[in-house]
């Protein structure tokens, strides 16, 4: 019987160049694994988050790393007499392979090599059984295969701010729901924080200020205005045009009635002209209603009723805080005369395309974050003009480009209990803007509508209102604490 | 080159040395088998026991079985080196004086040297040329001595007084040391019977010649022995040492020197044989546990602590062999 020894050197050379590939493979995966593990979980507890495809890349390379481990593991010369002497002890040769391999190395008599054959018999070497991977190559293989599928989680996770936003918003969720207001009442409507109020409270001699701006109509109309539906991405001054261009116009037209005087019987050719040229640029508004009204009645009566309606509609439009709410505080009082209180139209659910609803809803944190890129760091037109279509509603908004009307509603507050729960779990998307009071847009029922804020409207408001220079850092400080130093 | 028909022949001649010699000795079958691996191996045994265990009877039973030439030296203090290597002596012949060589019991195949510490130093080193060299020097003249040449040395354990105990150069030239134990009650009757009925003890009669025993010693060198197990022999050897690493905690207390590298050359050699005795066509991991520690347990030096604990050398080296990995 002769023992096939290039056979068993053959077979044992590919079984220990596998198993020092797995265990050069186990260590690779256990250290990049494990260091992959280690960033992901160092920038989840930093608050931040790795996109996917960073996370991705990373388990990748670990992955990689552990192939490029196993073969040059398996490139590397194996040391034959110890690999034939542990085949010899696992398969109880008696050191007679190992015998064999020096007799083919360094020759010798044939008698040796024949009796050494016939011992052996027809020896069946099972390389699995006789080079079995080691243990800690299992141990390592097993830690890094459980480090990878703890990256995996970890690259899912959401950031550790999301969560504790969440968290925060679930919990508020809980509590009773407070009753949404009219936007115009007075008061605080808007619920706060805990740590708003705290701020509220240390300020002090300023209090009294600060809770006058923060009570206001515009001011809380300005917070809950802005949803992921009707985000009003102008900046001040785009909405002082704006206010101004509407203000022009509203005194082009009081000084057109004017010009007819207290009695008109009948409108000339000329006036009607003019006033139908105005009214075209109040697309939608009840005031052109009322003009179109004027110049196509018939007779004096209907043309006196139509001028004095038209003419107690624009002094309600020239003298909004006097006429919007008789509940109205001192502070309403000071408004600046012609200041027109404005309210952003809500939005015609189906003025929307799937896109925007969907992009509106917020779903996904790219989204969130092109949100907050619009409102806090593009003051340009460029993003003046999605935010405005979307205000106005589609392609109607673009036939009158120049004007935008603010059309005066009422508040668009809903009460709405938004399902959540203290804790990790819950179907709270992660891009919920950070210390933003509890509100819901406008017309939204569900919990993951995007709560935000428009801060430029905001600004718009606040600097309208007059706050006086040396209460702004006051108002600034309560909007830094209930934001939490978020945008 | 051997051949099949040499191994067989030489296996042969073992055999029938093994039953030889054990038709007359009782027992001892280590100490046989440590006397024929010094044969197989050309080296020299020591053999440590009290007297009266049959030492000499095993020596001259082998002696004869081989049909080598025997001579028996008995050491004493007073015995000089010229006395075991031989001496110019003057002779006279026709008138004529002249100085002739006269062989000293040196001059033999099988050489006896029973209670060898019993010799001062001067003499115990007229062995070492004998051992080491296989010659004599007497004079400016070197006598080459008769090959096979093996010399088997008794020591006596106990009384150690006005002994001279071996140096250690001169033991480490020894390839084996076999311990001679009391035999069992068995054994005892049965020497007893042989010794006592019928014509008492009768020596065997030859069963191998001076060729025999060269090619036997050619095909147990031949024995291939892994190169894996060779390191291992290395390592055995090296855990030895009280500062190697790899030493047993016992080393490193009661350990002064470890074995020599002649200890690692003496433990292949002797695996090889056992393999050889043992039918073997190659060493096994056995066969190097068989010599292990006969083969090691007379290279390895005491230190102060352990003389005095009277720990064992056998028991030092069972702690290095299983402190040790084969692989």
């Amino acid at each position: 019987m002769v023992v096939d020894l290039s056979g068993i050197l053959q077979t044992v050379d590919q079984r220990a160049r596998s198993v020092r590939g797995a265990r050069l493979a186990a260590q690779a995966l256990f250290a990049t694994s494990l260091a992959t593990l280690a960033v992901l979980t160092g920038v989840w507890l930093a608050g931040g988050h790795l996109s996917a495809g960073v996370s991705a890349t990373l388990l990748a390379g670990s992955l990689s790393s552990a192939t490029v481990g196993f073969f040059l593991g398996r490139r590397q010369r194996c040391d034959l007499p110890r690999l034939l002497l542990r085949v010899d002890l696992a398969a109880g040769t008696e050191e007679r392979l190992a015998a064999l391999y020096e007799l083919r190395l360094r020759g010798g008599a044939p008698t040796y090599r024949s009796r050494i054959e016939a011992a052996l018999g027809d020896l069946t070497v099972n390389a699995r059984q006789a080079l079995p991977l080691a243990r800690s190559s299992v141990l390592l293989l097993s830690l890094g295969a459980a480090a990878i599928a703890l990256s995996v989680g970890m690259s899912m996770l959401p950031s550790r701010s999301a969560r504790d936003d969440v968290v925060r918003v679930a919990a508020e969720t809980q509590a009773p729901a407070p009753t949404a207001q009219p936007a115009l009442e007075p008061g605080p409507k808007l619920p706060r924080s805990t740590d708003a109020d705290a701020v509220r409270a240390d300020v002090g001699p300023s209090s009294d200020v600060l809770e006058r701006t923060v009570s206001t109509p515009e001011l809380d109309g300005a917070l809950s205005m802005a949803s992921g539906q009707t985000v009003l991405s102008a900046d001040g001054e785009d909405l002082d045009e704006l206010l101004a261009a509407q203000a022009a116009l509203l005194s082009q037209l009081s000084e057109q009635l004017d010009g007819l005087g207290d009695t008109v019987e009948e409108l000339s050719a000329e006036d009607a002209a003019a006033l139908q040229e105005l009214a075209s640029q109040l697309p939608g508004s009840p005031l052109r209603d009322a003009v179109e009204e004027l110049t196509e009645a018939a007779d004096p009566d209907a043309v006196q009723e139509a001028l004095d309606n038209l003419r107690d509609m624009l002094s309600e439009e020239s003298a909004p805080a006097s006429s919007g709410s008789s509940e109205g505080d001192a502070d309403r009082e000071t408004q600046v005369p012609g200041e027109s209180p404005w309210e952003p139209p809500e939005p015609e659910p189906d003025s929307l395309s799937p896109g925007d609803a969907a992009r509106a809803s917020g779903q996904g944190p790219d989204d969130a974050d092109d949100q907050r890129s619009r409102t806090d760091s593009r003051p340009g037109s460029a993003g003046e003009s999605p935010g405005v279509e979307r205000m106005l509603g589609g392609e109607e908004s673009r036939e009158a480009e120049s004007v935008v009307h603010l059309e005066r509603r009422e508040p668009a507050f809903y009460d709405v209990a938004i399902e959540g729960q203290i804790g990790l779990e819950g179907e709270f998307e992660e891009f919920v803007t950070r210390g933003v009071p509890l509100e819901t847009a406008a017309g939204s029922t569900e919990a993951h509508q995007v709560l935000t804020v428009d801060y430029d409207a905001l600004r718009a408001v606040l600097e309208q209102r007059s706050v006086a220079p040396e209460d702004r850092e006051t108002v600034r400080r309560y909007f830094e604490a209930i934001t939490q130093g978020g945008t | 080159m051997i051949t099949e028909a040499d191994f067989e022949r030489a296996a042969g001649v073992l055999e029938g040395l093994q039953q030889a010699i054990f038709s007359v000795i009782v027992g001892h079958e280590h100490v046989v088998r440590a006397a024929l691996i010094g044969l197989l191996c050309d080296g020299n045994v020591l053999l440590e026991g009290i007297p009266g265990l049959g030492k000499t009877l095993l020596v001259r039973s082998l002696a004869t079985a081989l049909g080598l030439k025997f001579s028996r030296i008995q050491f004493t203090p007073d015995l000089m080196p010229a006395d075991i290597v031989g001496t110019d002596i003057i002779t006279e012949t026709d008138g004529h004086r002249t100085f002739s060589f006269a062989p000293g019991p040196m001059f033999a195949q099988v050489v006896l040297a029973d209670e060898v510490n019993r010799a001062t130093p001067k003499t115990q080193s007229a062995l070492l040329e004998a051992m080491e060299e296989r010659t004599v020097t007497v004079g400016t003249t070197t006598y080459p001595l008769d090959e096979p040449f093996l010399v088997l040395a008794t020591q006596n354990p106990i009384e150690m007084e006005g002994t001279y105990p071996l140096p250690e150069a001169q033991v480490d030239r020894f390839l084996l040391k076999a311990v001679v134990r009391y035999p069992s009650l068995d054994e005892l009757v049965t020497i007893a019977e042989r010794n006592t009925e019928g014509d008492g003890i009768i020596l065997p009669q030859p069963v191998a010649t001076a060729e025999d025993i060269l090619l036997a010693r050619r095909v147990a060198r031949g024995i291939p022995i892994g190169a894996e197990l060779r390191r291992y022999i290395a390592r055995l050897v090296l855990a030895t040492h009280p500062a190697h690493p790899n030493a047993p905690a016992s080393v490193r207390d009661f350990v002064e020197y470890g074995a020599s590298p002649r200890g690692a050359v003496a433990l292949i050699k002797a695996a090889k044989a056992q393999a050889f005795l043992m039918g073997q066509a190659s060493v096994r991991r056995a066969d190097i546990e068989a010599v292990f520690t006969e083969a090691l347990q007379h290279r390895i030096i005491l230190n102060f602590r352990g003389e005095a604990e009277g720990i064992g050398v056998a028991g030092l080296l069972e702690d290095v062999w299983r402190a040790t990995d084969i692989a």
